[in-house]
């Protein structure tokens, strides 16, 4: 109210005319904008933390909710009565995070966020995330209980960036129903290329001219868009030098990988309008062509082990162990990635954020949500009317101990069949690279150059040769840049 | 003895201006530092290297150097928007029409069948591309599923790269229902009179149409065109949700491409850059189709 007085009285004073009104506002609203916009937020440094308070302190967290997560912090908030937590959705996070970026560049993001490593190099080297190596070393958190691949994807230059969460590797799954049909060994997978382009014609089943049921198809799962990297690791391809500085998949490695599933489908799959037909029915779809048993052999992730085991007429196998090219065979090959936490580079309530992460990486949430999420498998078989016990196979947590309970608890009572699977995948972990050391500092811009590369391949728009060569050249002229851009900071 | 009356503080005029301006004022503000601020700031923006989260560093031209003469997906997408806007727009303006005509009948039931074409322009654009998704599916979509029983196989549509866009005007064509709403307002704002005048000069059914309906719907259409024009250069949605731009860049519109430049790619110097050419290009189009308005649009009032 005093302001409108005082605006009546300089209007009685001078009068109102449409230009001074204009002016007054403009300049008012101007000022706001440019004082805000003067107000540079910085990373907390650990000495400036706020203090815990006695009061029940809300910190905000983005992750991707769903009700094992609900459930889970409810449990934190009833062990730990000074945080409440308000959860918000983390939104599209896979190959990029615009909500949680133009949050933090805003100064308005949350406390706590939920990431994947597939950027994440490109967004710490860009102060997206508080380092926290100050409270790892003052809580004595030692990095050698964590799972070594995702720590180094975390790690940028020497500093930690957040606390790694889950974590996952490629799976190679077979149908051994299918197998024994074929006349195949269902407890033996194809080991390389020359055994999938063996098996695949023998696995395939024709209607006619129609093929209906496909031995192997390499763009698998429908509407994935980084195939094209298992495969030219198992050709022995990397994505980048190791200084991190040049691109290298348009190098013979890719070349050849692009070459072979163009091959692979034009061969085995009916060419490409026949197989993307045929993989577009599923995409959008809560079932894959695997779970369905119209394909025999796929090259999906570990997080399917226990998937696969609502589908009681699919008789499964799988091993983390890609098969490779002959160039390449003997090479253990697999890629791994997950979800990690990050405390935002302006919160202040960091002591609160961090005492969340701590938890969240622990058994003690492996426990909460172990047993939400029991409770609502259990329902779902109900519902389903699915035969047996529950198959309860929760995603793998990357803090050792947490890990060992995950084993103890959840793992140890699967069925052999998910138990071996189990232990496959985790020995994989043992020499897969992180997505966060594959991508780099231009990791956006590589995720969706496997993208166009594979598609122009895949479509006859470019030959492998050309479509890498193009995606190469974006990807380089985004690392030059970013590197620059960090070398002049 | 007289006493001297008080002179009044504020006219009545200017009371009236005065209290006129502070029920606009929450809307001035607004304006300026919603509308004003972000036009203004994207402006200088476009000359800087930006990323949204480090700081801006001054590079001139260079954004604009860059698209123009290193950019080859600039011209990708904006020939892909040009192909969405030369096909959609005809197409658009042509079905609202023949709509209209259609449902500017009296016939019994004409508001129920009136509000089945309206409806799936009301219909949430995303939950719309989900659902277009499903009925353009190869296999057993609804399209290709109708198609074989006639015994066509119909093509790939999202998958394919030359059915893609078509695919997404297909879709975008199922919303005509607005632009028909506001044709059907035109048609009944004809005056009956000029059609008994033709009819009594002894106008046939055609000539009416093209001699009085044409005519005086010019500006109605003419209304549509602009808006559709301009809408259509900044798709985005559709192509979004439904492709991501594939396959193989096939759907990357001009706003797909700096929406992926400014949010995905972090490069909003660039993004700015590319929306203030859309801006120009758009703004040009525009004039271009005032200038040309007056070889066919018909102002009754101009006229008289």
């Amino acid at each position: 109210m005093a302001k409108v007085n005082s605006y009546e009285k300089t209007v009685v004073q001078t009068g109102v005319s449409r230009r001074s009104f204009l002016k007054s506002t403009a300049a008012v609203t101007g000022l706001a904008l440019a004082t805000s916009a003067c107000v540079a937020p910085g990373p907390q440094a650990a000495s400036d933390m706020a203090a815990p308070s006695e009061e029940p302190v809300n910190i905000q967290i983005w992750w991707r909710l769903r009700p094992t997560i609900e459930g889970a912090i409810q449990v934190f908030e009833e062990t730990h009565p000074h945080i409440t937590v308000s959860l918000g959705d983390l939104g599209e996070a896979v190959y990029g995070t615009p909500k949680y970026v133009t949050a933090v560049a805003a100064g308005k993001g949350p406390d706590v966020s939920y990431q994947n490593r597939h950027t994440f190099r490109q967004f710490a080297s860009r102060n997206l995330y508080r380092p926290i190596e100050d409270l790892l070393e003052r809580d004595n958190l030692d990095k050698g209980n964590f799972m070594a691949g995702p720590i180094a994807d975390l790690t940028w230059q020497g500093t930690l960036y957040g606390l790694p969460h889950t974590a996952g590797t490629r799976y190679f799954f077979w149908n051994r129903t299918h197998f024994e049909e074929a006349g195949l060994d269902p407890d033996v997978g194809p080991e390389t290329w020359d055994d999938i382009m063996e098996m695949a014609p023998q696995l395939n089943k024709m209607e006619g001219d129609k093929i209906v049921r496909y031995g192997f198809l390499p763009h698998f799962p429908p509407g994935l868009s980084d195939q094209l990297l298992i495969y030219a690791m198992e050709n022995g391809g990397v994505s980048q030098s190791e200084d991190g500085r040049t691109n290298l998949i348009n190098t013979a490695p890719w070349v050849e990988a692009l070459e072979w599933c163009v091959h692979m489908i034009d061969e085995f799959g009916g060419g490409n309008a026949a197989a993307s037909s045929f993989m577009e029915g599923f995409a959008g779809q809560p079932v894959d062509p695997f779970a369905q048993g119209q394909v025999s052999m796929c090259s999906y992730g570990n997080w399917m082990i226990g998937r696969y085991a609502k589908f009681p007429d699919l008789d499964y196998d799988g091993t983390g162990l890609m098969p490779v090219s002959a160039a390449n065979e003997g090479a253990q090959v697999n890629w791994s990635c997950g979800w990690t936490f990050v405390i935002d580079p302006n919160t202040e309530l960091v002591e609160q954020g961090w005492e969340f992460m701590k938890w969240v990486i622990s058994e003690d949430y492996v426990r909460a949500a172990g047993t939400v999420g029991l409770e609502l498998e259990k329902e779902e078989w109900a519902r389903q009317q699915l035969p047996g016990e529950p198959i309860f196979a929760p995603t793998p947590p990357v803090y050792q101990p947490a890990m060992q309970f995950m084993l103890d608890e959840y793992y140890a009572v699967l069925p052999e069949r998910q138990k071996l699977m189990m232990e496959r995948y985790l020995d994989s972990e043992t020499f897969s690279v992180g997505c966060g050391q594959i991508a780099g500092l231009a990791a956006a811009e590589l995720w969706i150059g496997f993208k166009n590369a594979w598609e122009s391949a895949l479509t006859k728009k470019q030959t492998p040769q050309e479509a890498l060569d193009a995606s190469h050249a974006d990807v380089q002229k985004a690392l030059d840049a970013a590197w620059e851009n960090l070398e002049s900071a | 003895m007289t006493t001297a009356q008080p002179k009044p503080r504020l006219t009545n005029a200017a009371r009236e201006a005065l209290t006129c301006y502070l029920f606009l004022l929450p809307w001035g503000i607004g304006f300026l530092a919603f509308v004003i601020g972000p036009v203004v700031a994207s402006f200088v923006l476009g000359f800087m290297d930006y990323e949204i989260v480090t700081p801006a560093r001054w590079v001139g031209l260079a954004n604009y150097i860059e698209l123009f003469t290193d950019d080859q997906r600039f011209g990708m997408s904006m020939g892909n928007t040009l192909y969405y806007v030369l096909v959609f727009v005809p197409f658009h303006v042509i079905i609202a029409t023949l709509l209209a005509l259609l449902l500017n009948q009296k016939a019994r039931g004409i508001a129920v069948y009136r509000t089945l074409f309206y409806v799936p322009s009301i219909v949430p654009i995303v939950a719309g591309a989900i659902l277009w998704v499903w009925i353009l599916q190869p296999e057993w979509g609804l399209i290709n599923s109708t198609l074989r029983m006639v015994g066509i196989e119909g093509p790939l549509w999202l998958a394919s790269l030359t059915w893609s866009k078509p695919a997404l005007i297909l879709m975008a064509l199922w919303g005509s229902g607005a632009a028909m709403i506001i044709v059907l307002a035109g048609l009944q704002g004809v005056p009956q009179h000029l059609y008994e005048a033709a009819e009594i000069d002894g106008a046939n059914r055609w000539q009416r149409f093209q001699h009085v309906t044409i005519p005086m719907l010019s500006p109605t259409l003419f209304f549509i065109l602009v808006l559709s024009v301009i809408a259509s250069f900044q798709v985005f949605t559709t192509a979004y949700v439904m492709t991501g731009g594939g396959p193989a860049e096939s759907t990357l519109f001009y706003m797909l491409y700096l929406y992926r430049r400014a949010f995905v790619l972090l490069d909003m110097g660039y993004a700015a850059s590319m929306a203030w050419i859309l801006f120009v290009a758009v703004l040009a189009l525009t004039l271009i189709q005032f200038k040309l308005a007056s070889r066919w649009v018909y102002y009754e009032v101009e006229q008289s």
